[in-house]
């Protein structure tokens, strides 16, 4: 099932990712435990009641992923897109077509190696940095940590992430058209929620959409999994289950993906109708968005309305003309 | 055998091969010919599994190469960019090779970079492009695959790399049991190669035919007159040219009759010429066909 001439072909192109991912969990997890040390020492000493109000804080804190958090999701998007998208830019596809595999090997083969990568950097990275703090003076604090959360939270999101990554591949003709549609799809439910409810809320209409589906802004949107405030609050059940389903799609799309199309923006010509009429009328409704939010506060409904459709009818007309230059590459 | 068996493909929407149908006999060159555009390389990328058919199916020694893909340990394909190698040093290809296809031949693979000069170690992008057209010939052949499959395998070469790799194929099919696929818009390349010969025009098979069979065939002649080139002689002849009174003709072989008349008009030269494959294309195919 995992031919070791594709572990060889994939490991080549995306070993430097690989050790760019180990690198920066470690700056995530190992790194700001050993420089909290000396910080910690010093408020042990010189101001000991902060200290004790502190540390529970401190502790909890050093394992919330925070900046670099975004910097591993960063990191794993483009693990994804090396793996996948950067091979249609290039002969490499052809090249690895013509390889006596299956789609689904060559799939699995790739998806295994990220996830691989994945699970074992996050593993060094979080358990180097929880047994140097067990092995310190501060060893006692890691009972004020929820380990199933803490450790389970940001791995199923770094987890869910990459597979959502490798499904855009599946369809995305080219890497920097896998990145963009990962970023866009990441956050596509609340995006066109919210943009939805200002256009309801710009006419007026009393319907307050977002209020409604709070569980969308909550449960769905991932990168609150990353969020030491979520942590205990958040099905983690959710995101797994979405993980695996995301594999399973991927592996899917990948057996039917035509290669004549790679190098271009999409994979599949059947998507060109839903992306011609998407991609501008969401564009529009953010130019209304915007737009709309420069009305004066005071003004009353017919000035935003007209604030809203001017936005709407900027962003449509440049978002038509860009989408047909992007669809007919 | 590789069994092409009406294969359409769309690309665009826009129709590239139309039913096309042909096989390959183990141990034979085939030749694709036809100008740019006319489908061979889509016609390649098919059967080396990379693209799917819309319609028909390509099958090697019975077996579909895109629901059988293990097949494809028989077949390589050779693109005309060697862009997919140049991350590869020299060593880690053959690595890489010899782990994908079984058969790899490394003593064989070694003795042939150094019968070419070829440095052993280095990567393969700092190889001129005539060298990497090389290299990844004598890759393909190092696998000991049944068929390889080589698209414009001289495209954009001096003439010097050019006879170079001509010789290379001439060579191995002589020594191994290999059967080819070379696409081409150079018939005189193809002319010294081939066995075979399958014409795309148009994205269908416009004919297909054996070499040896299509220059017995035919005759090629050079006639002058003293006076005008004799009327009733044109319609049973191909004129290939006319240069002042000099008519060079191509002439079925068994047409004993037009053979008679020609010489019955009492020409001043009557000089049979080495035929070339590209005077029966020219001839027979109206001329549109040959892309110098």
């Amino acid at each position: 099932m995992f031919p070791k001439a594709l572990w060889m072909k994939e490991w080549k192109h995306s070993v430097l990712v690989c050790f760019g991912l180990l690198s920066v969990f470690l700056l995530t997890y190992l790194v700001p435990v050993t420089t909290r040390f000396d910080t910690w020492r010093h408020w042990q000493e010189h101001e000991p009641r902060m200290w004790e109000q502190m540390q529970v804080n401190e502790i909890n804190r050093v394992f919330d992923p925070n900046f670099f958090g975004v910097i591993s999701i960063g990191v794993i998007l483009i693990l994804a897109g090396v793996l996948i998208g950067l091979e249609r830019n290039t002969k490499r596809h052809d090249f690895s077509m013509a390889l006596p595999f299956s789609r689904t090997q060559m799939y699995l083969t790739k998806y295994l190696l990220g996830f691989l990568t994945l699970l074992i950097s996050y593993n060094i990275s979080f358990w180097l940095g929880w047994l140097t703090i067990a092995q310190s003076e501060f060893g006692y604090l890691l009972n004020e940590v929820d380990l199933f959360y803490v450790y389970l939270s940001p791995f199923l999101v770094y987890f869910l992430i990459y597979s959502f990554a490798m499904l855009v591949g599946t369809i995305a003709g080219e890497i920097k058209a896998q990145l963009v549609l990962t970023l866009i799809f990441l956050i596509f439910p609340q995006g066109i929620m919210v943009l939805i409810d200002q256009l309801l809320r710009a006419h007026n209409t009393g319907i307050h959409l977002m209020e409604r589906l709070e569980w969308l802004f909550k449960d769905l949107f991932w990168f609150n999994y990353l969020n030491a405030f979520y942590y205990g609050e958040l099905n983690l059940f959710i995101p797994a289950t979405a993980a695996v389903i995301f594999i399973i799609a991927g592996v899917a799309i990948y057996q039917r993906t035509p290669s004549e199309y790679s190098g271009e923006f999409l994979m599949f010509r059947s998507l060109h109708p839903i992306f011609a009429f998407g991609i501008p009328i969401c564009a529009s409704l953010l130019g209304g968005f915007i737009v709309s939010s420069m009305a004066p506060y005071n003004a009353g409904v017919g000035m935003t309305v007209i604030f809203y459709w001017i936005g709407l009818l900027i962003a449509l007309f440049f978002s038509w003309k860009i989408t047909k230059k992007l669809l007919k590459r | 055998m590789i069994k092409v068996s009406g294969v359409s493909k769309s690309i665009h929407k826009q129709p590239i091969l139309n039913d096309v149908h042909f096989t390959v006999k183990p141990g034979t060159i085939t030749g694709l010919v036809g100008r740019n555009g006319a489908g061979k390389t889509t016609l390649l990328r098919l059967i080396s599994g990379i693209l799917q058919p819309s319609e028909g199916a390509i099958t090697v020694n019975e077996k579909n190469v895109f629901q059988q893909p293990e097949i494809k340990q028989d077949i390589v394909f050779v693109p005309d960019s060697t862009d997919a190698l140049k991350t590869y040093s020299i060593k880690e290809i053959v690595k890489f090779y010899q782990v994908v296809y079984p058969n790899f031949d490394q003593d064989y693979y070694f003795s042939l970079l150094e019968q070419f000069n070829f440095k052993k170690h280095g990567k393969i992008k700092q190889f001129s492009k005539g060298q990497k057209a090389l290299f990844s010939l004598i890759l393909a052949f190092s696998t000991n695959a049944k068929y390889i499959l080589l698209d414009e395998p001289t495209d954009g070469l001096d003439v010097i790399i050019k006879k170079q790799i001509l010789q290379f194929i001439a060579d191995q099919v002589a020594n191994k049991d290999v059967s080819i696929i070379i696409s081409s818009h150079r018939l005189d390349e193809l002319e010294r190669l081939a066995d075979h010969i399958v014409v795309l025009k148009d994205g269908a098979v416009d004919s297909q035919m054996e070499m040896d069979q299509l220059k017995q065939q035919y005759k090629k002649v050079q006639v002058a007159y003293q006076h005008k080139f004799p009327a009733e002689i044109s319609e049973h002849v191909e004129v290939l040219s006319q240069t002042g009174r000099v008519s060079v003709l191509l002439i079925e072989a068994d047409d004993k009759g037009t053979e008679a008349k020609l010489r019955e008009h009492e020409p001043i030269l009557y000089e049979e010429l080495a035929l070339t494959l590209e005077d029966i294309f020219v001839a027979k195919l109206g001329g549109d066909l040959y892309v110098s």
